[in-house]
């Protein structure tokens, strides 16, 4: 019984000890796609600055107002067993999350447009300014990503991203 | 405490349960525009710019709309067979390396958890099915469900703790900018969450039963209480959060989490 006791011990001490001491960050587009085996249980650890997409369209010659796109949704009891489009829903705003990390990591800025998630998310504007003008009539679109602040609002000072209005 | 067939059996039956979910909602996903849609494979395949071009031509390939809808028809195929006829190394290694080629697909994770949940379980079925060519079969067994085991213990220990680290969670301030944050959120005006008492006592709540869950190493009737807990714990997760898929990735592991803490009890008792 005390080796058992002694084993678990050094496990529980292992694991407390890669919450105090941090190794270097060991990143790489092939890590990055295999990070499911790499699992990292921090889930809302903490609350952070948030990445949100706000997106405007012009139709009819006129531009609305930005608009925040976030997950929503009515709860509904199948959703335990079958739940496509919130899991799509969260999915994209996970896309958003990773632009706005990649925008802390890329070199230069001149290349920001040639990222795949900032393309992702563009096409994810588009979606989302085609639902909400259903119509079609939309000419243009853009998006903007903004951070904001932890327990805040995201206004138009936390802007980090705009881009350039995009023929629909 | 849950014999080994036992434990066989409702692993069997809950990961076809979650895998059936994960693999139906996947076939809904992939609409007629899903290759020229947000997730357009054509943008999608420059993450793989770092590759050689032969490489980047294969997932091409293989990530074609026919190709991907075959993938899951056969995935499905796997799924009943596992949970008609039980765990075998090829329908174990054939679903581990079917789930990478969807994860890859999304980007290395569709549901962030889940995904890393799922790939847990399959690696450890994985071990169970190559150990039995050098090992007894019981003991392959044992190592997989191990496997499993750690795992799930480390998420509870570990999200337990890196809340307990910060401030937000200990006064109850974090729990609702979640939940307002949340996918059916947020939270009403009036909504009982808002109250700091009842914040913070969620808060702790959570903290002290994810950071006490090793627990269950303690025997089988405390792996049971935490286990039925931790149901308990994810249907509110996915309640408030939409994560549906996080409930059943984790109800997956809890057999094991059960035989292990019992074979462990025979252990203490010096049975073994």
């Amino acid at each position: 019984m005390s080796d058992t006791l002694v084993i678990i011990s050094i496990y529980l001490i292992f694991l407390l000890g890669t919450l105090v001491f941090k190794s270097r960050i060991i990143s790489g587009p092939w890590l990055f796609l295999f990070r499911s085996f790499l699992p990292n249980w921090r889930f809302y650890h903490r609350v952070g600055p948030l990445p949100q997409i706000y997106v405007r369209y012009c139709a009819s010659q006129i531009w609305n107002e930005w608009q925040l796109i976030q997950p929503r949704a009515v709860r509904r009891y199948v959703d335990l067993f079958h739940n496509p489009d919130n899991n799509l829903a969260l999915a994209m705003q996970n896309l958003v999350e990773h632009l706005a990390a990649d925008l802390r990591q890329i070199d230069n800025p001149e290349h920001i447009r040639t990222l795949v998630t900032y393309r992702l998310v563009l096409r994810f504007a588009r979606l989302a300014a085609q639902k909400r003008c259903p119509d079609s009539t939309i000419q243009q679109y853009q998006f903007q990503l903004r951070m904001a602040p932890p327990f805040g609002v995201a206004t138009l000072d936390a802007v980090v991203l705009e881009s350039a209005p995009v023929d629909y | 405490m849950l014999t080994l067939p036992q434990t066989q059996y409702a692993l069997q039956i809950l990961l076809g349960i979650s895998l059936l979910i994960q693999t139906l909602e996947f076939w809904r996903l992939s609409e007629p525009r899903f290759a020229t849609g947000v997730w357009s494979w054509q943008i999608q395949k420059d993450d793989l710019g770092h590759a050689s071009p032969w490489l980047r031509h294969y997932f091409t390939m293989i990530y074609g709309d026919r190709l991907w809808r075959l993938h899951l028809v056969l995935r499905l195929g796997l799924i009943l067979s596992a949970l008609l006829l039980g765990f075998n190394l090829l329908n174990v290694g054939l679903l581990f390396m079917g789930t990478l080629y969807l994860l890859i697909r999304w980007r290395g994770a569709f549901n962030g958890g889940s995904d890393f949940m799922t790939i847990v379980v399959l690696t450890g079925l994985v071990v169970v099915q190559l150990a039995q060519i050098w090992v007894d079969p019981a003991v392959a067994w044992t190592a997989g469900l191990w496997y499993i085991t750690i795992h799930t213990i480390s998420s509870y220990f570990l999200s337990g703790a890196v809340k307990l680290f910060y401030d937000g969670w200990r006064d109850g301030r974090a729990i609702i900018a979640f939940l307002d944050g949340a996918i059916y959120g947020p939270l009403a005006a009036d909504s009982v969450m808002r109250k700091p008492v009842v914040a913070v006592m969620c808060s702790w709540a959570f903290i002290l039963w994810e950071c006490s869950f090793p627990m269950v190493l303690l025997g089988a009737d405390w792996a049971v209480v935490w286990c039925a807990i931790a149901v308990l714990f994810h249907f509110l997760v996915f309640w408030f959060f939409g994560l549906n898929r996080f409930f059943w990735a984790w109800c997956v592991t809890f057999p094991a989490v059960i035989y292990c803490a019992g074979q462990l009890s025979l252990v203490y008792s010096g049975a073994t």
